[in-house]
């Protein structure tokens, strides 16, 4: 079954079109990385594919719903049950510690007491349990990175967009950060759409995709997995 | 939302403390001034209805003019006037005081009624005389529709009846003249007769004017001394709603020629001095309030711009645009509402506090009225809300991604 299925994607910026009716499918609990260099479009893709933009023509099936033509209650909906998102920066709440952050997807459906353990258990997994009280001033850059990717899983979605997550992080913490996404992948088959410019993690994916001025450069299949 | 509303709020315990202060001042600074400004006016309005009665009977004055005399000689007559004709038609009496008073006993707003004649004569002792204001009252109906026993400060009303030639003067004209109770004074009336009175009592309303110039008589030795028996010249009334008076005037005036007038219509000057003097209140409050919102919405707006990326996350985990808008609406709700209770305390406070304040005569008029703390309340509470909600509309209006690409 596919987890996206994107069809003739146009995506323009006034006279720039960024997507050229681009074309792609990923299979759900694929680890897809999408990569290429500034400009290419893979951000603009990341936005296209998870419902966060607007795209001028063409049509996105995400878990067998063509988002695009949610209405904005449906699209939040969907994004807070099927989908996780984790940006290059962090965007924590500075206000909430790390578990109230972890628990803000679920606060929202009100299953912020259904899904406490599992919060406490995500802290533990990722070796951030220090930083269940800590607010994100208090925290490390890679500690504040895994509360964002564990905010991500608390919902158990679906799907995961990861936009640049390593982009703010040092060599170690990077590396802690693809492994989480490995062991996501692998234990949940949790699909993952991670966007890098990195070629080294974009070669840990299952799938690496090439984007070049819009279009789909390069779309190879690795039968490895792991560094 | 409600949760992260309040972690916002303490998160910027400055800024939020501001908007608290501001909005409890608001709140606070319109019950005290509106307190002490209609509690003024409430001591005044009371002042002038209690010393004169709800409505006021008396005989018509009538102006001659042409156009009151067309139609008298030669009808049909184009008339030339060498000299035009002018003068004023009217009885110093009222010719029908005893059927007023039969008719008042019997409608259901009339409280009471009572009958008065007054003239301006000259009162003097030795060398001393002043021009007087001779007011002659019914002792026993007086008190039922004035206050006027609370302005006695020496002697009783009823005192006036134990005789005849009793009189109870103001404090000041008392003073004026060195005369004190049981002294006789004497009374010239307009014919120029004099007549000595006995003085059994002091009055003080403290108005300066009534309290140099008031000379109180029974209506039995006030018409001797007018040499005009059996007349009275006017009649005051007490209704069941003072606000209702001029209704019941209109009302009145109909049974008779006499010129009816409730004390507001006689007050017309008055009022419009306590209506400019409310407008100027409401106009300085609306800035103050004006000031302070613009203070909120400046802050909310700053937040909301703080929190962009935030507000960002928040929209792509599943946060709608209104719940951004409920988020900054909730911290200027919260803020308002938190802020307009300490304005409440404020106010009960500064009010108690004002009301203990001596001025001479009397102390500071302060009026305990529940629907100005409700006022207060709601307008500085409403004020906070629209300045919350236009910064909240603005944070609804955000698009996420404009802002993750802004900041990435």
């Amino acid at each position: 079954m596919l987890a996206i299925e994107a069809r003739n994607v146009v995506k323009r910026f006034g006279d720039f079109t960024a997507l050229k009716s681009l074309t792609l499918a990923i299979k759900k609990g694929q680890f897809v990385a999408i990569t290429g260099k500034s400009g290419s479009g893979k951000s603009t893709l990341f936005y296209s594919l998870s419902g966060l933009d607007v795209i001028d023509s063409g049509n996105v099936t995400v878990l067998g719903s063509n988002i695009h033509s949610l209405t904005e209650e449906e699209l939040h909906d969907f994004r807070n049950t099927k989908m996780g998102f984790v940006f290059q920066f962090h965007y924590l709440v500075s206000e909430l510690t790390g578990l109230e952050n972890i628990l803000l997807p679920a606060k929202k459906k009100n299953l912020h007491k259904e899904k406490y353990d599992y919060a406490l258990y995500l802290l533990d997994y990722f070796a951030i349990a220090h930083c269940k009280n800590k607010l994100p001033s208090q925290m490390s850059g890679g500690e504040r990175q895994r509360v964002a990717v564990a905010r991500s899983l608390i919902m158990s979605p679906d799907i995961i967009f990861a936009d640049e997550p390593t982009g703010n992080l040092d060599s170690i913490n990077s590396e802690i950060v693809m492994n989480i996404f490995r062991e996501i992948n692998k234990k949940n088959g949790t699909t993952i759409i991670l966007i890098t410019h990195d070629d080294e993690y974009a070669h840990l994916a299952d799938r690496e995709i090439r984007l070049k001025d819009g279009e789909i450069e390069s779309d190879i299949s690795h039968n490895r997995r792991g560094k | 939302m409600f949760e992260l509303a309040i972690k916002y709020i303490f998160s910027r315990k400055l800024q939020s403390l501001l908007m608290l202060i501001g909005v409890a001042f608001g709140c606070g600074g319109y019950i005290v001034f509106t307190s002490i400004q209609t509690g003024f006016q409430n001591f005044l309005k009371e002042r002038l209805i209690e010393n004169n009665g709800h409505i006021t009977i008396r005989s018509r004055e009538d102006y001659i003019t042409p156009a009151s005399l067309e139609g008298v000689f030669f009808k049909g007559k184009y008339i030339f006037w060498i000299t035009e004709p002018s003068g004023k038609r009217s009885h110093d009496y009222l010719q029908s005081a005893w059927y007023w008073q039969k008719r008042l006993e019997k409608l259901p707003y009339v409280v009471a009624n009572t009958r008065r004649i007054e003239a301006t004569t000259t009162c003097s002792r030795g060398s001393f005389s002043r021009s007087v204001s001779l007011r002659g009252i019914d002792p026993v109906n007086e008190p039922k529709v004035t206050n006027i026993t609370e302005d006695i400060l020496e002697g009783k009303l009823q005192m006036l009846l134990s005789g005849n030639n009793m009189v109870i003067v103001g404090v000041e004209l008392l003073k004026f003249l060195g005369a004190k109770v049981n002294d006789t004074i004497n009374i010239i009336n307009p014919n120029g007769h004099v007549y000595p009175v006995k003085v059994v009592g002091i009055y003080s309303s403290g108005d300066r004017r009534n309290d140099e110039s008031l000379v109180l008589g029974s209506i039995t030795t006030v018409q001797n001394i007018l040499e005009s028996p059996g007349k009275i010249t006017k009649i005051v009334v007490k209704t069941i709603d003072a606000n209702k008076a001029a209704l019941f005037a209109k009302e009145l005036s109909r049974y008779s020629y006499d010129k009816v007038e409730s004390w507001d219509q006689v007050n017309v000057n008055f009022l419009s001095m306590t209506k400019q003097q409310s407008l100027i209140r409401q106009i300085t409050m609306f800035t103050f309030i004006l000031v302070v919102s613009f203070g909120i919405y400046n802050v909310l707006n700053m937040m909301v711009h703080q929190k962009q990326r935030e507000i960002a996350i928040l929209r792509s985990i599943g946060y709608t645009s209104g719940d951004t808008v409920i988020l900054f609406l909730l911290q200027g709700a919260l803020i308002s509402v938190a802020g307009g209770i300490i304005g409440l305390i404020i106010g009960y406070a500064a009010c108690s506090y004002i009301q203990t304040i001596k001025l001479p005569g009397r102390p500071m008029m302060v009026a305990w009225d529940v629907a100005i703390y409700v006022w207060g309340f709601m307008l500085v509470v409403t004020s906070a809300l629209i300045a919350s909600f236009l910064p909240a509309k603005n944070a609804g209006r955000l698009s996420p991604i404009e802002i993750i690409r802004r900041t990435e």
